[in-house]
């Protein structure tokens, strides 16, 4: 029998002493209610603070980018920066929109950059879904030999750099005379062993009763990844497409080692020295610059970069204002970025 | 501890704007004497489970106000209350051993390491766990989880003991169990025991006081059998009892409780309409009775007889009546007829369903 | 809830015979390690037999009448038909995937192998380690980035800065999941670096830390560098030619330039980290906190004892996954030093340095550099793996 609970008599047991007077003489219920309130009042506020701090922090490089974008070079070097633009230029624009990647080429306009990153992106984004689900489909439903080695061999994949690839991926690429054509861009990135184990494991979940059911309806395989699995899994495959577009959006490395000028994507432009060129298609009349010579042909402008910057930063927060759940999703189930 | 409760009241602000509010508890008066292991019984949503966190101080009271002992504790943290609360899912903490998930309030407590550790397996001696404390809840089963949870509870040796339905994760056969040695274990602490539960029976089969509500309105408080056999009004006597009681329409008329043309017993009130409640073991069977039953089919239960039957008063789909299995039935008959008891028979008015007194 | 054990009377079971620590830690032990063999054993057995197990027909046909050959023959191929779904990604992946694992291995044990840009046919100069030797003693005779220097770069950018932005996020998640007002506003704010391009938004980073002018005219110092000021400091080129740095032998540590590096990658890495760790408490039961609140725990305690803990797995997660970006990083470090990472490459990174021999034509170099990054990242995994799974053992 444990000690500290044995009843003494039937009528007294033992229980706790339980002081419930808070303490001190005279338990006053407003007081300490008020002093309750007073503490929690100000740990809120210290908590708003931190919290305001953190995201105007976060949000500060953005509110930089975008301001700085429209000033005009020479308020953007003033001594003490101005945090509202005296004059707003937008005039910057348009001198980067028609500005190449470096200043001594002049093959690549931004229209034909942000043709090509949307061609790719597009195409590689919706090819690489179809093999994707196909191929997701197939290790999660169908039995073949060999199925599980297969698999088992594109995880493994996973766990190599993929620099690793990228270096003979190039050498390849060099051999069969491909650089300089969107095949270059998309093909070797197809496949993600990562979404077709995360969109497998999906479809596992998918129970096997509906997959008989579907059967005994005379569904084919084929029908029944199209009636019934996709629509099951469409957050999955809208987040899915998303990152992929996304990632495409920022590739850099490999459209800058395959292809050259013209061909390359919007990350690679934006790594250009922007400069006060002679612009002798402008509407302000021929030959026209903004800041006449005052900066020398070989020295870039920071607010020319800035503005850029905001070209290939500003769809990204856009697509993110109107996809918020699905990105965030996929973004919390992959922890990548495409 | 002796715990009252007086007016309290508990309004949820609505969840969208321009809904309305939601009442969980009104307006509730309660005395709850020291040493008693009382239980808060009625359908979900009805606000027992506030009740048990307006108790704990987890959930603070709209208005009213709660009393331990003479101390006003309304306003009290929960943490200074001396409550142990046991949790429906109990709550235990993954991550740490069943010691120290049992030790945990004394840690806090800043009680030293030595006591804490003769405490608690106190504690766990009380509950019957102690060769269980190196192992991570996860490896126990959800009786034993249960346990864990009552002695973590218990080893800050509370004031006042609250359990959430605890027993509503458990299987049938372990409730039962479980169910005796709630009872064991309140019996040997002396502690102030208050639970919920939507289970009668659990709650019939434990309580020294039952406190039955609906809707967040207490309809009744009492000993268990005392509610059994004086229900307040229709919802009470519905809700206690298994097999159900059976509800007829019926009406009063001079002095004859009528239900469909037969008069089954008298009564003194005016004239009006009424539901009749007829307690299972309320039916005596006589060839000459006066209330006739059409039998659907006769179940064996060695105790004794369940007689299924419509009638075409009786509010449910069937009537049922329990008769002791030496009385003899004729074999065959498509009819009965039955004498009531009168103390087994409830008459509620037709409109406020409350119970005619 | 379990139920597994529930038909084993709690009450009734013998307790175990009572050792000393010193036997029970041995016999704990020695479970365990039996344990994890028969575990392994199991796991390999059954895979390779459910490989070469003979599937009864059965499986695929429940019973019927005897098949044509023809039949079996269409019926056979048609359960194979898995292949033929497979069959683009298996093509893509023995290209691009498969291919360059087995060409790599090869190409960075073929001495100062060559491939001509933009033409491919290489020549190499016999078979051995002089790639790897080259690559680690910085003797490629090309002015290239030096690998050890690299490495340092990586290792101290991965290691200062993701513990820091964990911690941090841990902090933030902690104060967002308190409140109860706007939560949603500042959760979207915290998650906007997120969705940037490393590179544009480095350029960004690099203009708050930049002197700005020319080298003649540097009173204009840049927004950093003024906030500095008022702390009476002078103005530091944190990311220009002049940038401060210390030299240890023939390494540089360019310490300015690391802190505006790690200052992004804080700044790149938080949101991530905070969705994680915030939906992670987001989705602890509300019970346990009513329950320490009841057992008398205060703040702190709750923080320590019982959030953190439960969202160790999440934790381990982001180390590991933000290490293993952190080895990787490359284009973060563009945006902010230039195509030329710094002065001299003394702002490169691992993979810069495989970049930088692939531009450079020094392809044996390249693949030599990357089997040693793999290397380097099999080591932390590892090493990570030994660590976390001591940590997680309760889920």
């Amino acid at each position: 029998m444990p000690k500290l609970f044995k009843k003494k008599n039937a009528s007294e047991a033992v229980v706790g002493k339980w002081d419930l007077s808070a303490g001190d003489e005279g338990f006053d219920a407003e007081k300490a209610q008020k002093r309750e309130k007073i503490r929690h009042v100000i740990k809120d506020i210290l908590v708003y603070i931190f919290l305001t701090v953190c995201a105007v922090l976060a949000f500060l490089p953005f509110y930089w980018m975008i301001m700085s974008s429209v000033k005009t070079e020479m308020e953007f070097r003033e001594s003490v920066p101005t945090f509202f633009p005296h004059t707003f230029q937008w005039k910057n624009y348009w001198m980067v929109f028609h500005q190449a990647t470096s200043a001594t080429s002049s093959s690549a306009s931004f229209g034909q950059i942000l043709i090509n990153t949307l061609v790719v992106g597009i195409l590689s984004t919706l090819l690489g879904l179809v093999v994707i689900v196909i191929t997701a489909y197939a290790l999660a439903r169908m039995e073949f030999k060999g199925k599980n080695i297969l698999f088992a061999l594109m995880l493994a994949t996973m766990m190599i750099p993929g620099e690793l690839f990228t270096i003979s991926n190039y050498i390849t690429v060099a051999k069969a005379q491909m650089n300089n054509s969107y095949t270059v861009l998309i093909l070797p990135f197809l496949v993600s062993v990562y979404y077709i184990y995360l969109l497998r494991n999906n479809f596992m979940q998918i129970p096997n009763s509906l997959y008989q059911a579907a059967k005994v309806d005379g569904l084919s395989d084929m029908g029944y990844l199209i009636k019934v699995m996709i629509p099951l899994t469409a957050p999955t495959l809208i987040s899915i497409t998303l990152l992929r577009f996304i990632g495409t959006w920022n590739s850099y490395i490999w459209p800058r080692l395959v292809n050259t000028q013209s061909w390359q994507m919007i990350t690679n432009w934006v790594t250009g020295g922007f400069v006060d060129r002679i612009q002798p298609t402008s509407p302000w009349g021929d030959n026209w610059t903004l800041y006449g010579s005052q900066y020398g042909s070989s020295q870039p402008l920071d607010t020319l970069k800035m503005a850029a910057v905001c070209m290939v930063s500003l769809p990204l927060l856009v697509l993110f204002i109107f996809c918020r759940k699905y990105i965030m999703r996929g973004v919390s189930k992959s922890g990548t970025k495409g | 501890m002796k715990i009252s409760i007086q007016h309290l009241t508990k309004i949820f602000p609505s969840r969208t704007k321009g809904g309305k509010a939601v009442h969980a508890v009104e307006d509730m008066n309660i005395e709850i004497p020291s040493g008693k292991l009382v239980g808060l019984l009625g359908p979900s949503g009805c606000g027992k489970s506030t009740t048990l966190f307006m108790l704990s101080g987890l959930e603070s009271p709209s208005s009213g106000k709660i009393f331990f002992d003479d101390q006003d504790v309304t306003t009290l943290a929960a943490e200074k209350r001396g409550i142990g609360l046991v949790f429906q899912n109990y709550a235990l903490y993954p991550h740490m051993t069943v010691e120290q998930n049992i030790r945990f309030p004394l840690d806090n407590m800043r009680i030293n390491k030595e006591e804490g550790r003769a405490r608690a397996l106190d504690a766990a001696r009380l509950v019957q766990i102690e060769d269980l404390m190196a192992r991570k809840p996860s490896e126990l089963s959800g009786g034993q989880q249960q346990r864990v949870a009552i002695a973590r509870a218990l080893v800050k040796m509370p004031n006042v003991l609250l359990l959430d339905e605890p027993l509503s994760n458990l299987d049938a056969r372990l409730r039962l169990q479980t169910r005796e040695e709630i009872k064991r274990i309140q019996r040997t602490t002396g502690i102030t025991t208050v639970f919920v539960t939507h289970d009668q029976e659990e709650a019939m089969s434990i309580c020294d006081t039952m406190v039955v509500m609906k809707l967040g309105i207490v309809q009744q408080i009492g000993a268990p059998q005392e509610i059994y056999d004086d229900p307040n009004n229709l919802f009470v006597a519905n809700f206690l009892g298994t097999p159900p009681i059976n509800i007829f329409k019926g009406k009063i008329e001079g002095g004859k409780v009528y239900i469909g043309g037969e008069a089954v017993a008298s009564s003194s009130y005016d004239d009006r309409e009424v539901f009749v409640g007829i307690r299972p073991e309320g039916f005596v069977y006589d060839e000459n009775g006066a209330f006739t039953l059409n039998v659907d089919h006769i179940e064996v239960m060695g105790r004794d007889k369940s007689v299924v039957a419509v009638h075409e008063s009786s509010t449910k789909p069937i009537v049922r009546c329990i008769i002791d299995s030496d009385v003899a039935l004729p074999a065959d008959a498509t009819t009965l007829k039955f004498n009531i008891k009168p103390y087994k028979l409830y008459l509620f008015d037709a409109e406020t369903e409350e119970r005619l007194r | 809830m379990e139920e597994k054990k529930a038909n084993t009377d709690p009450i009734s079971e013998t307790p175990p015979k009572e050792h000393n620590r010193f036997v029970r830690y041995f016999i704990n032990l020695g479970a365990r390690i039996k344990g994890w063999f028969v575990d392994k054993y199991t796991a390999v057995k059954d895979f390779f037999v459910e490989l070469f197990r003979k599937r009864p027909k059965e499986e695929f046909e429940p019973e019927g009448p005897q098949l044509s050959r023809g039949e079996r023959f269409r019926r056979g191929l048609k359960s194979q038909s898995g292949w033929l779904f497979v069959a683009p990604a298996l093509i893509l992946m023995a290209v691009f995937t498969f291919y360059p694992i087995i060409a790599a291995f090869i190409g960075s044990f073929q001495q100062d192998y060559i491939a001509a840009a933009n033409q491919g046919h290489g020549s190499f100069n016999g078979w051995g380690f002089g790639n790897f030797v080259r690559v680690l003693k910085g003797d490629t005779g090309t002015g290239g980035a030096d690998f050890v220097q690299c490495l340092v770069n990586t290792l101290v950018l991965t290691f200062v800065s993701v513990p820091l932005s964990t911690l941090l996020a841990l902090l933030i998640s902690v104060a967002l999941n308190s409140i109860k007002k706007v939560q949603k506003a500042y959760q979207t704010i915290l998650f906007l670096p997120y969705l940037t391009n490393a590179l544009a938004m480095g350029a960004v980073f690099a203009t708050f830390f930049k002197i700005i002018g020319t080298a003649s005219n540097t009173e204009t110092v840049g927004i950093v560098n003024i906030v500095l000021g008022w702390f009476g400091i002078d103005p530091i080129d944190w990311v220009g030619l002049n940038s401060p740095h210390w030299e240890i032998g023939s390494m540089r540590i360019p310490w300015a330039k690391y802190i505006v590096a790690i200052i992004y990658e804080i700044w790149s890495g938080l949101p991530f980290k905070i969705l994680i760790l915030f939906s992670a408490m987001q989705s602890i039961n509300k019970q346990y906190y009513d329950a320490a609140k009841v057992d008398g725990a205060s703040r702190w305690t709750v923080l320590w004892k019982i959030t953190a803990p439960m969202i160790m797995p999440q934790i381990s997660y982001l180390l590991v996954t933000g290490i293993m970006g952190g080895m990787k990083q490359y284009s973060a470090i563009v945006g902010l030093f230039g195509v030329t990472m710094g002065q001299d490459y003394d702002m490169g990174t691992m993979v810069g340095y495989l970049y930088n021999y692939i531009e450079l034509g020094q392809t044996g170099y390249a693949f030599a550099g990357s089997l040693m990054l793999f290397v380097i990242i099999m080591i932390i995994t590892w090493i990570n793996n030994k660590v976390t799974k001591k940590r997680t053992t309760y889920r």
